[in-house]
């Protein structure tokens, strides 16, 4: 019979069992969980070793490592299952796949609208002045996690809506005719350089990926909104903008840093974790440019400059 | 022998062993050793960073793989040959992921971690079965 001794031991090697399975199947791609969310895999594990420490305490059993040891195994095992960081094999990604919307296609579209989720990986945005194209979705995936896209037409406005696991995704979207992005990822970084003389919102999201935003407007056709927000990443922002252009750009954080480098730009107010820059002449703008970023544990870093 | 101190102040015991241990410092020397040599290498440019990095990882891979066998002929230090050990196989791993691309090759760590966690516990579990 085994002894309350062994107890412990059995479980490092269980740990050692989980964690050469989990190992194994992020190098040979296996992920059978995949379709979870990366919280409801953590959430599955945290269960499971609640169970087993649960038992073992009502078995009066003292394990103390090993125990955690064995959580964290299941935890690895779990996250790895789901295909988070199944883009982490770059080696194994099929070949780049192309999704287009090209404006032939679409003649009776004057408006985009992007709606994109993520769970890991990376989100690049660039904007584009090809009047033939509306959109195109470049994206390197592992063979059976395509992205499912789908997309609808409503009053001239066309709607893509684009979901994906673990994937490399980079959207070139149209800046010459009005359009909005919210885009969000759980693990992936997000970054965008974009032209948006045409945008009317752009909401960027990710729990623990950095967001770095390059933005340029001589001009705006109407106003527009910014909002990007992280929980653990950074937050870059290098805007550019035009005379014309009524710039406030609000950034918040509550435990990283906030830097800024300004030029035609004013400090309207800044403390602890908060600064509101407004640019020259904003009062008597044509149109406003409104920008609030906010991260939570992440540094956010304002580039702003205003040319005659 | 009995423990010495003043009234009021904590005894002091006469350490079990008096003599420092000597491996260690070798080992450690040789571990500098690695470290210099490889960022030798990457200053003179005959390596890039991460391979300089990969490099020292081996060595010291080595180093602790050597010190362990050597600690393991010798009851003395037998006990602590199996840490030793394993921080030579983690950091073996950590040198090939490095060296292969750790974006793509980071598994190797935590196969590393789970053969480490598997040999520990099957060692000690026959060796608690042996001593009863």
């Amino acid at each position: 019979m085994m002894i309350k001794k062994d107890v412990g031991l059995v479980l490092l090697i269980a740990s050692g069992v989980i964690f050469i399975i989990a190992g194994l199947m992020q190098l040979l791609g296996v992920f059978p969980l995949y379709g979870l969310s990366l919280i409801e895999a953590l959430g599955l594990a945290f269960l499971a070793s609640g169970i087993i420490l649960l038992i073992l305490g009502l078995l009066g059993v003292k394990v103390g490592g090993s125990a955690v040891l064995l959580a964290i195994s299941l935890c690895v095992l779990m996250v790895i299952s789901s295909g988070a960081l199944a883009i982490f094999t770059p080696g194994r990604l099929e070949a780049g796949s192309v999704a287009i919307f090209r404006t032939a296609e679409f003649s009776s579209v004057s408006e985009l609208s992007i709606s994109c989720e993520i769970s890991s990986g990376s989100l690049e945005v660039y904007s584009t002045p090809n009047r033939s194209l509306l959109l195109e979705a470049e994206y390197y995936v592992r063979p059976g996690m395509e992205p499912t896209i789908e997309h609808e037409v409503v009053g001239g406005r066309l709607s893509v809506f684009l979901k994906a696991g673990a994937i490399l995704l980079r959207l070139f979207v149209a800046s010459w005719l009005p359009w909005s992005l919210t885009a969000s990822t759980s693990l992936g970084s997000i970054e965008a350089e974009l032209n948006i003389t045409s945008l009317r919102s752009l909401k960027l999201s990710s729990a623990l990926g950095s967001i770095t935003l390059s933005l340029m407007a001589q001009e705006l056709l109407q106003n527009s909104t910014i909002t990007a927000s992280t929980s653990l990443g950074s937050l870059d922002l290098n805007l550019t903008i035009g005379p014309s252009v009524g710039c406030q750009v609000r950034a918040s954080t509550s435990l990283g840093s906030i830097g800024r480098e300004l030029e035609g730009f004013e400090v309207v107010s800044s403390g602890w974790g908060y600064l509101l820059i407004r640019s020259e002449g904003y009062a008597s703008a044509e149109h406003f440019l409104d920008a609030s970023l906010s991260t939570s544990l992440g540094s956010i870093d304002v580039w702003a400059e205003r040319r005659a | 022998m009995a423990p010495s101190g003043q009234a009021g102040e904590l005894p002091t015991f006469p350490r079990v062993v008096e003599k420092a241990d000597p491996i260690s410092y070798f080992f450690l020397g040789l571990a500098i050793v690695s470290l210099g040599l490889s960022a030798l290498m990457a200053q003179l440019g005959l390596l890039k960073p991460l391979e300089a990095l990969s490099l020292f990882l081996w060595l010291l891979a080595l180093v602790l793989w050597l010190d362990a066998l050597i600690r393991y002929l010798r009851p003395w230090t037998r006990h602590k040959s199996m840490p030793l050990a394993i921080s030579g196989s983690i950091s073996a791993a950590l040198a090939a992921a490095v060296f292969l691309g750790l974006t793509a090759w980071w598994p190797l760590l935590i196969l590393a971690l789970g053969a480490c966690s598997l040999a520990y516990g099957l060692f000690k579990l026959r060796a608690a079965r042996t001593a009863r």
